[in-house]
């Protein structure tokens, strides 16, 4: 243990391991945005109708909440990791234990994301192509900066959200065929549905517990809290844009009958010299979407960097990447498959990003309530 | 020699993953630029199809196949067996529906292949056919583009002229899968050797034919629908008082809406409409000798106008309820502002419809004459 967290230390020491406070924003901001906003007005409107808006809104104050918390937590011990802290705090044998199931995490997330974009790209773009060949030549240029360390993902995350926005712009153009009236009237079915629906925009506010392992590489710490927050206030803009249009354009019978509402949207956009405009736009669409999973494929990696304590974090990129080719040859996923998947992540993201912030800040509380008892 | 691994193994990569699996040459492909849903007189589904065709020695050639098929995805198939090249459907501008089919079938279920396949465009217009579909697919026309391209031109250019409504498959899917409206597609007919748009032929929810709008009233339907803002062109007939001459008066003017404003209330139970709408008009047209300098005169010609589109707009009104289909879309309103009488209609719309109050107001401003007096 002692010789990781030396070579942990020693390695973020390094400049190459210092993000910015904008890169450590659009790293949040890039990991929130991803396969969730495809699906995010279908799944608002059959829980909450078209008062979905409002659900997001209650969603984007609690993600606030939980992220200022983790924050908070990381404060306490500005260069260490969660997988350091889980150790620190839980000792060998538990702590070693949980960081497994966060590693799994980790790479449940990234398959998860991974295999829905290939499923996507299989469906609307190349339906003859197999998934592991896509999957092959996506995964070349994401090593190239996955092996760079945690910089160059920040630069990639950044670089990403400038190049992309166009994109939300662009799903302006179908409010043409806007029925205002769609939005009206505001709470129609009482409160109960609005309520319920925040459950569904959970997973899409994802992202933020991404403050468990980059806060340490930040190098102004003091703006962190401020980073979060508009990280998490960017991607609240992006994902009431797509619902309002979604609820503008479609009617909201229509809405639930579409897998991918805010896809059918890209429909609509026809230039006489160009037709299915969401064919380029689902291609540039992967840029953003590996900005979602390669800093899950990283916590995966520094997990089992901590947890094997030994190897550089490239040769663990390269085996996991090597491991998810091979997942992809053998296992091409069905819709409901994919469905699955998705909830399952929902699911553990609901506990991992809500439920153990909490948890962990209470025991945290209690530890050193106990340990200055103690001394004193 | 770590570098050289790197470069090669980048050179076979991009050698192997071309992503060109499914690459489809134009010559060998079939653009489907029309398609056409009909019945055989022993009520069978037939499928018609229309392409140009990319080969050498061919030039301006046109495909043009029919075939008998259980539903649209099975007719490519069929297509496939008669023509030699690979059909490929992400193209089509226009599908037409037999009047005949749409009396007598249900036709959203057809249509589910072209809304279920992200290959399919959603862009193409629905158009009825008043007629066989193979009449106005099986056309040669000499001295007109290709046909596919000039009948997606017509409707376009009449729905900018509000003389026909411009509705997608997208748009029918909505209409068709939203309560508070009814469908509408732009109807037209194959005569002598011409095409000609009728108007807009009206479905109710399931899809089926319920009556025709002549093309003055899809102008009327337009201007309470209020998706495009473009000038109607009305003409109406005067009667002055105390003139007599034989000869026919008329006035032409070109209306612009302003302001469009529907207000619902609901009173014992059924809905109440109040349709208000704003308009400023330029005479184009007038063969009566009327100082139009007074503004008393001004007035009376905004009266005659006034009046006569309340007339026109009732006898529509009235037209669409005895039918029960309401494409305006007055639904829409009831859910806005009255969302719990909705609730308990919203599955019989239409009937609703038939039997609310509906009163409409225009009111008329004169802006323009012309360079005339």
């Amino acid at each position: 243990m002692m010789e990781y967290t030396s070579e942990g230390v020693a390695m973020r020491s390094q400049s190459i391991n210092n993000i910015s406070l904008m890169q450590y924003i659009f790293i949040i901001h890039g990991t929130q945005v991803g396969i969730g906003i495809l699906t995010l007005p279908r799944e608002l409107t059959e829980i909450a109708g078209t008062d979905g808006w409002i659900s997001i809104l209650i969603g984007g104050a609690f993600s606030i909440l939980v992220s200022i918390l983790i924050t908070s937590i990381m404060k306490k011990h500005p260069d260490k990791t969660l997988y350091d802290l889980l150790l620190i705090y839980f000792g060998s044998y538990l702590g070693t234990l949980v960081n497994f199931i966060v590693v799994l995490y980790g790479a449940l997330a990234t398959i998860t994301v991974i295999f829905t974009t290939l499923f996507v790209i299989n469906v609307w773009v190349l339906v003859e192509t197999p998934t592991y060949l896509i999957l092959a030549g996506y995964l070349i240029p994401l090593f190239i900066i996955g092996s760079n360390g945690i910089k160059a993902l920040g630069r990639y995350s950044e670089i990403t959200f400038y190049f992309s926005i166009w994109m939300p712009i662009l799903l302006l153009f179908p409010l043409k065929d806007a029925h205002v009236l769609n939005l009206l009237p505001v709470v129609k079915e009482g409160w109960y549905p609005i309520i319920s629906a925040v459950r569904t925009t959970f997973l899409s506010f994802l992202g933020f517990e991404m403050a468990f392992f980059f806060y340490p590489y930040l190098t102004c710490k003091q703006h962190a809290t401020k980073g979060i927050i508009v990280a998490n206030l960017l991607s609240l803009g992006m994902f009431l844009v797509i619902t309002m249009v979604s609820y503008l354009f479609f009617s909201p019978k229509e809405i639930t009958q579409y897998e991918w509402p805010t896809l059918t949207l890209l429909k609509v956009i026809e230039f006489s010299f160009l037709e299915r405009f969401e064919i380029i736009y689902l291609s540039f669409y992967m840029y953003v979407l590996s900005t979602t999973w390669l800093p899950y494929t990283y916590v995966t990696i520094l997990g089992s960097q901590a947890i094997l304590k030994k190897g550089s974090h490239k040769k663990h990129l390269l085996i996991f990447i090597f491991l998810l080719l091979l997942i992809s040859i053998f296992f091409q996923p069905s819709y409901l498959q994919i469905a699955k998947l998705a909830k399952t992540w929902g699911s553990a993201g609901y506990i991992m990003g809500y439920v153990f912030p909490v948890l962990l800040g209470f025991y945290i509380i209690l530890h050193h309530f106990f340990k200055t008892r103690k001394s004193a | 020699m770590r570098q050289g691994i790197y470069k090669f193994v980048i050179v076979i990569l991009i050698v192997v993953l071309t992503g060109c699996t499914d690459r489809i040459e134009i010559e060998d492909a079939t653009l489907i630029l029309s398609l056409g849903l009909d019945l055989d007189e022993k009520n069978n589904l037939v499928v018609y199809e229309r392409s140009p065709i990319f080969r050498r020695g061919t030039h301006g050639k046109t495909d043009h196949t029919g075939v008998h098929a259980a539903t649209v995805q099975r007719s490519y198939s069929n297509f496939e067996a008669l023509i030699s090249t690979s059909i490929y459907n992400g193209k089509t501008q226009l599908l037409f529906i037999g009047k005949r089919l749409l009396q007598r079938k249900e036709i959203f279920p057809f249509l589910d292949s072209l809304n279920r396949d992200p290959e399919n465009a959603t862009n193409l217009r629905v158009i009825a056919v008043d007629g066989p579909v193979s009449e106005v697919i099986n056309m040669e026309p000499k001295d007109k583009p290709r046909l596919s391209i000039y009948i997606a031109q017509l409707v376009d250019t009449s729905a900018l002229r509000h003389l026909t409504t411009k509705v997608t498959l997208r748009q029918f899917h909505y209409m068709i899968v939203e309560p508070g409206i009814t469908p509408i597609i732009s109807e037209i007919r194959k005569d002598q050797k011409e095409l000609r748009i009728l108007g807009n032929a009206l479905l109710d929810k399931k899809g089926y034919y319920c009556t025709s709008l002549n093309l003055r009233e899809t102008q009327l339907l337009e201007l309470l629908r209020d998706t495009q803002r473009t000038p109607y062109e009305f003409t109406f007939p005067v009667r002055l008082p105390g003139n007599h001459s034989k000869n026919k008066k008329n006035i032409s003017i070109s209306i612009k809406p302003k302001k469009l404003k529907i207000t619902t209330n609901y009173h014992n139970g059924v809905p109440q409409f109040d349709i208000d709408i704003k308009l400023v008009g330029n005479i184009t047209e007038r063969t009566f000798n009327m100082n139009l300098d007074k503004e008393a005169n001004k007035r009376i010609i905004e009266t005659i106008v006034e009046e006569e589109m309340n007339k026109q707009m009732a006898t529509l009104i009235k037209k669409l309820q005895r039918y029960q289909v309401d494409p305006i879309g007055l639904g829409l309103y009831v859910r806005a502002y009255h969302y719990n009488e909705w609730k308990a209609i919203e599955k019989e719309w239409p009937k609703t419809f038939a039997k609310s109050t509906i009163r409409f107001t225009p009111h008329v401003e004169i802006k323009n004459i012309g360079v005339l007096h």
